[in-house]
C-alpha cells in the first residue's frame, strides 16, 4: 500500500484512521463518528481548522501533504510523519488486509506471512470500513489468510454490508478451514453480504498442489472448503498462479476443475508476482509465459470444453497467445502498476495489465515486452 | 464462453473480473456543484436540496406531513431550546419539532443577542458535540437513515455551524443548537444572498450553504 510522508495537526497522532476531506466540503461531510482530516496547504486553512476545534469539533484536524487526495482513508503512523492510504476512491481496485497471518506458505507468496498476532488490523479494517465515504462497487479482503480471523471475518463481512449495501465483497482465502463445518457454518449461513471466493488451487493431485502451498493436506482441506462453500451457494472464482511446477500440470488441472469443480464461477490464471517469496524461489517462479503459449492453449481449450469460464490476470498482452488476448484483464492493483518505456507506443497500452512496479528489479528484463500493434483489436 | 469480457470491455480501464465501472469515479455532489458555480459557463440544474429533502425547513413547506403537524405532542410549543434536540434515540418519529425547531430558542433566550456571545455550549444535560450520535450509525450514503429525527436535526444544525464558521459570518461553539448566534449568522448570510431572512434553514438557504439536507 501507498505510504506518503506528510504534515499534521496536533491531535492526529491520537486516532489511528481518518477521513481525507476538502476543507470546503467539510461543512456537508461532517459528522459526529467519523475523523476527517482537511487538506489544508495554506495557513489560513489550517487556523480555520484550529478554530473548529476551538468551536467543538474534535473530530477534525488538518494534513498537508501532495500525494492525498480527496477520500483518502488513512491510517496515521506519527513517530513516522507518514500515512498509509488504506483506500482511495479513485483508485479502480480497492481492498484491505485484514491479517499477515497464513496457514500455508505458498512457494510464490508475494505477502510473506508473519507469525505475529495481529488482531489490530482487524479494528482498524473495521474503522476503515466505516470511514469509507462512497460505497465501492467492489471491496477485496486479504491477507495473510482471512480465516485465521475466525468469528471476526464475519463481523467485518456484516460490517461491510451494513455500511455499504451495495458494495460487493471478493475474499482471497485458501479456502483449506472452511473444510471444517464448524467454521464454514457460522461463517456462511444467513450471509447477507455478496461474497465472492477467490481461492487458488495449484494442482489436480494433492502432492502437487501441496507442494506449491509448501503444506500437506492443503489439496484435501482446500477442495473441502470449496465443496462447502458450493454448499452454501457461494460463488467461488479459483486462481491459478502461473509458476512452473503448475504450468508443468496446467492442462490437466484444467481438465480435472472442468470435471470436478463444474460449478466455479470462474477460473482466473495469474502471472505470478516478483516480490515476496516469488524471489526467493526465482528457479520455481520465474517463467517467460512465452515459452508457454501451447500451454496456455492447452488450458484454455479444456476450461472452454468444460465450459468452464475463465480469465489471465497481471500478464502483459504481449505474454498471452494472441486469441486469448481477449480474456485478459488489467488486473494489478493501481499503487503497483507500471509499463516499461517501450510501452509508451504500443497501440494496446490502455488495455493491457502491464507490469508490477518491481518487475525489474526482481525478475531478469522479460523478452516478452514487445510493440503491439494495432490490427487485431477491432 | 467470454461472458465477462467482451471487447469494449478492454477499454475500460482495470476492470476485475465482474465490476462495473470503479467505484468513486464521480465526486461529491456538493463539490460538482461547487465546481459549477466556479465554472461561469456551467449552471447547475438539479439543486443540492428539493424542498421534499428538508426535514428541518422551518416552515410549512411540507403539505404531505402536513397530517402529522397538530399541536398535540409533548413536543409541541417553544419549550427551550434543549427539548427539540434531546428526543430519545429510539422514540418514535415526532415530527412536530420540525416545526419550531428554529424559533423555540430565539423566542427563549433571544436576549443574549450578541453574535460573539452566543448560548452557552453544551449545557442542559446535551451529549458533546463529537458524540453525538451512537457509533453505530449508517453513513454509506450521504443519508443517516438511522439516526433520530433529534439527531439528524443537530447533525444538520452543525453541519450550518461550520459553514457559518468557514464564511468567518459565526463564531460560536459548534454544538448543534440553533441559538440566538447562529440564528443571526444564518440571517446575516440570508441577507448577503437576498433571501427571506428569516435565521431559518430553508432549503434555499441550505442551497445557498451548499449543505445536503439530513434526511
Amino acid at each position: 500500500m501507498r505510504r506518503v510522508k506528510a504534515h499534521f495537526g496536533q491531535t492526529v497522532h491520537d486516532a489511528r484512521v481518518w477521513r481525507v476531506v476538502d476543507i470546503d466540503c467539510l461543512a456537508s461531510h461532517w459528522q459526529p463518528d467519523i475523523r476527517f482530516l482537511t487538506l489544508a496547504t495554506t495557513m489560513q486553512q489550517r487556523q480555520s481548522v484550529a478554530q473548529y476545534r476551538a468551536a467543538g469539533l474534535a473530530n477534525v484536524d488538518w494534513i498537508d501533504s501532495d500525494k492525498l487526495e480527496v477520500g483518502d482513508v488513512v491510517a496515521v503512523n506519527a513517530e513516522r510523519s507518514e500515512v498509509e492510504v488504506l483506500y482511495r476512491e479513485s483508485d479502480m481496485h480497492h481492498s484491505l488486509q485484514l491479517t499477515n497471518r497464513c496457514n500455508s506458505n505458498c512457494l510464490m507468496c508475494s505477502q510473506p506471512p508473519t507469525a505475529q498476532d495481529d488482531e489490530w488490523m482487524i479494528h482498524e479494517s473495521l474503522e476503515a470500513i466505516r470511514h469509507l465515504a462512497v460505497s465501492p462497487q467492489v471491496l477485496g479482503l486479504s491477507g495473510g489468510e482471512p480465516l485465521l480471523l475466525g468469528p471476526h471475518l464475519r463481523t467485518v463481512l456484516d460490517a461491510i454490508g451494513n455500511k455499504h449495501p451495495e458494495t460487493r465483497i471478493e475474499v482471497l482465502t485458501n479456502g483449506r478451514l472452511l473444510a471444517n463445518m464448524d467454521q464454514a457454518r457460522p461463517l456462511l449461513e444467513n450471509l447477507a453480504t455478496r461474497v465472492t471466493w477467490l481461492v487458488p488451487l495449484y494442482g489436480h493431485a494433492d502432492f502437487i498442489h501441496d507442494f506449491v502451498v509448501q503444506a500437506p493436506g492443503a489439496f484435501e482441506q482446500t477442495l473441502g472448503g470449496l465443496l462447502n462453500l458450493q454448499s452454501y451457494r457461494q460463488p467461488v472464482q479459483l486462481r491459478i498462479v502461473l509458476i512452473r511446477p503448475v504450468l508443468e500440470v496446467l492442462p490437466a488441472l484444467c481438465t480435472f476443475i472442468g470435471r470436478n469443480l463444474p460449478f466455479v464461477k470462474e477460473v482466473a490464471l495469474m502471472a505470478c508476482e516478483p516480490i515476496g517469496f516469488a524471489l526467493a524461489n526465482r528457479e520455481l517462479c520465474e517463467v517467460d509465459l512465452l515459452d508457454w503459449q501451447d500451454t496456455l492453449q492447452l488450458a484454455a481449450r479444456q476450461l472452454s470444453r468444460h465450459s468452464v469460464p475463465f480469465l489471465f490476470m497481471n500478464a502483459p498482452l504481449c505474454a498471452l497467445p494472441e486469441n486469448l488476448h481477449a480474456f485478459a484483464h488489467r488486473s494489478i492493483s493501481d499503487w503497483k502498476n507500471v509499463y516499461a518505456p517501450i510501452c509508451e507506443s504500443c497501440q494496446v497500452k490502455a488495455s493491457c495489465s502491464g507490469f508490477f512496479a518491481w518487475h525489474e528489479r526482481g525478475w531478469r528484463p522479460a523478452k516478452t515486452i514487445q510493440i503491439i500493434h494495432e490490427e487485431y483489436v477491432a | 464462453m467470454s461472458r465477462f469480457i467482451r471487447s469494449i470491455s478492454m477499454f475500460v480501464a482495470g476492470l476485475t473480473a465482474f465490476s462495473g465501472k470503479p467505484a468513486g469515479a464521480t465526486p461529491p455532489a456538493e463539490k460538482l456543484a461547487l465546481d459549477a458555480l466556479n465554472e461561469p459557463k456551467a449552471v447547475p440544474l438539479r439543486p443540492l436540496n428539493f424542498a421534499y429533502d428538508n426535514l428541518f425547513a422551518g416552515h410549512r413547506s411540507h403539505s404531505s406531513h402536513r397530517s402529522h403537524s397538530s399541536h398535540s405532542s409533548h413536543y409541541s410549543g417553544a419549550s427551550g431550546r434543549g427539548s427539540t434536540y434531546t428526543a430519545p434515540a429510539r422514540a418514535p418519529i415526532t415530527p412536530n419539532p420540525s416545526y419550531t425547531p428554529s424559533a423555540s430558542p430565539e423566542s427563549k433566550s433571544g436576549v443574549t443577542g450578541a453574535p460573539a456571545n452566543p448560548v452557552a455550549p453544551i449545557t442542559s444535560g446535551q451529549k458533546p458535540a463529537t458524540t453525538g450520535s451512537n457509533s453505530k450509525s449508517g453513513n454509506a450514503a450521504n443519508d443517516q437513515v438511522d439516526l433520530s429525527r433529534a439527531e439528524k436535526l443537530k447533525l444538520q444544525i452543525m453541519r450550518v455551524q461550520i459553514k457559518l464558521t468557514s464564511l468567518h459570518l459565526y463564531d460560536g461553539p459548534i454544538n448543534g443548537i440553533m441559538g440566538p448566534a447562529t440564528t443571526t449568522a444564518l440571517k446575516h448570510f440570508q441577507t448577503l444572498k437576498s433571501l427571506p431572512s428569516s435565521g431559518q434553514m430553508t432549503t434555499d438557504t441550505m442551497n445557498a450553504l451548499g449543505i445536503t439536507a439530513s434526511r
